[in-house]
């Protein structure tokens, strides 16, 4: 019991931390927002009137709702891609040496760049909108992965071979657990960059998605949307990382001490 | 019968690194008869563990011959590290379990094996949660749930207090004893290979050839006795002069060539 009661504590002072902080901000921004002109900064309860009306009149949900799918599907793109490419530089020295250079490039090439010459050639429609979110994340996929691929313990290897694992076998037991951590980062890391890239491709674009919502209100200077949605966005991917990925990441890493 | 033959030619490490190439095996011949248990020891560097590379097919680059005889069908042969190379985000039970080509009753084999090495109540243990000692236990466990023709050993029990190398030792003649199979045994430690060995192979410094080839003879009781091991390891030319060892620091690969401590 009594070390049960202990363990209870950080969790706990923990979430009063994290409340009274965020309610702190609330407040900054509610004693801003009483001397500001409402049109520049509205009052939290005003976004968060105009948050309800959104998600009542299903606007602000169908619009939050194409962006994750935008992100869940360039996501998926990116990571087997990126890791395809990764790994086999990882593994082979000459496929490194020739495509080394490329990476750097990409690495550099600026997300606008990309997202305007896919529009360019490919026309403003969904399957350039999302190969430029992927042509984006690919590289930095591609970077952690190689480092994950060049990082496998040559002794883990050997005992497959020594004790007759399957290729798929020595695949999924031995190779993929060394992986997860690069894994783990590269989807981290991916995610707050697609985010990022998803919202300014739907901007420039796209006619639906909370980038393109983005775009509407700026034009029709309504801040109180903006904040409404820029808060629903936020919501969302906070609730995607507590609740998919670090149960996740907890299950991978559970042998670990 | 003869379960192994090995007739290794010559093997050269090339030069990199820093270091020259290097000879680490000449000439290197001898046979193993099915169900002997024979240790080979030599001086550390002499290309011990680079013998059971090749042996293994770890190493294919050499000259020479390898042939094995595994016996029945469906008995295999085994490598058993130097450490354990047990799977750390795998319970002790998953990495047995891992071995056993997902047949019928695999969980049930796993699961006596474990027993029988004394891990029952760590089945469900990771690695990292155990001993050096139960992680060779589980290794064990492992090496011998593939049902071993030949079983290869890397000085599989080094860097463990006496004790606990005592128990594994004695565990390893229960499950040979029960399992009959040809184990190659490969130390540095002379007194252990007196306590195991049916037969030892001392070799040469590198490049490493056979000096010796000596039959033990003692019996169960007597290896359990230290002064009796001593008393047959001073018996033994082979033993005194070339290296005394009794315990250094054990090279991965057999290429830090340097020679054993006068």
């Amino acid at each position: 019991m009594f070390f049960s009661a202990t363990a209870m504590n950080p969790t706990l002072s923990r979430a009063a931390w994290l409340g009274g902080s965020v309610f702190a901000l609330i407040l900054i921004w509610a004693i801003a927002a009483a001397f500001a002109d409402p049109r520049y900064l509205p009052s939290p309860l005003k976004v968060a009137s105009t948050m309800i009306a959104g998600v009542q009149n299903g606007e602000l949900l169908y619009h939050v709702g194409m962006t994750i799918a935008r992100v869940a599907v360039s996501f998926f793109i990116a990571m087997l891609i990126g890791s395809a490419i990764g790994i086999a530089m990882g593994r082979s020295p000459l496929f490194n040496q020739f495509f080394d250079s490329w990476l750097t490039l990409f690495l550099n090439l600026p997300a606008l760049v990309t997202i305007i010459l896919c529009y360019i050639w490919f026309g403003l429609n969904e399957p350039a909108a999302i190969a430029a979110v992927v042509l984006n994340k690919i590289p930095n996929v591609a970077v952690t992965m190689r480092e994950g691929a060049r990082a496998l313990s040559p002794d883990y290897s050997q005992m497959a071979q020594v004790y007759y694992l399957s290729r798929w076998k020595t695949f999924r037991h031995v190779t993929l657990p060394q992986l997860a951590p690069f894994f783990a980062a590269s989807t981290r890391s991916g995610l707050s960059l697609v985010w990022k890239i998803v919202l300014v491709v739907e901007l420039l674009g796209r006619s639906n998605g909370v980038g393109f919502q983005l775009q509407t209100y700026f034009q029709l200077f309504d801040v109180a949307n903006i904040l409404a949605y820029t808060i629903a966005f936020i919501t969302v991917v906070q609730l995607i990382e507590m609740f998919a990925l670090q149960p996740w990441e907890r299950s991978v890493n559970r042998w670990r001490q | 019968m003869i379960a192994l033959d090995v007739s290794i030619l010559r093997k050269t490490f090339p030069a990199g690194g820093g270091q020259a190439a290097y000879v680490a095996l000449q000439d290197l011949r001898f046979l193993v008869n099915k169900g002997q248990f024979v240790c080979v020891v030599g001086p550390s560097g002499t290309g011990k563990t680079t013998m059971l590379n090749i042996i293994a097919g770890l190493d294919t680059d050499f000259d020479g011959v390898i042939r094995t005889n595994l016996g029945e069908d469906g008995r295999r042969l085994v490598y058993m590290f130097q450490l354990p190379r047990l799977l750390p985000w795998r319970t002790v039970l998953e990495n047995v379990e891992l071995v056993l080509d997902g047949e019928k009753g695999a969980r049930d084999v796993a699961l006596g094996l474990i027993n029988e090495v004394g891990l029952a109540d760590f089945a469900h243990a990771y690695p990292g949660q155990i001993s050096l000692g139960m992680q060779r236990r589980a290794a064990l466990a492992r090496a011998f749930a593939l049902n071993p023709g030949i079983l290869l050993m890397d000085e599989p029990f080094v860097s463990l207090d006496e004790n606990a190398a005592d128990g594994l030792r004695a565990l390893l003649i229960k499950l040979w004893r029960s399992r009959p199979t040809t184990v190659l045994f490969v130390t540095h430690d002379t007194r252990e290979a007196v306590k195991l060995a049916t037969r030892i192979l001392v070799f040469t410094p590198a490049p490493a050839k056979l000096a010796h080839d000596i039959p033990v003879t003692l019996s169960p009781l007597d290896r359990s006795d230290s002064q009796s091991v001593e008393a047959f390891r001073r018996s033994h030319p082979a033993f005194g002069g070339a290296f005394s060892v009794v315990s250094d620091t054990p090279s991965l690969n057999g290429r830090a060539a340097k020679s054993a401590a006068p």
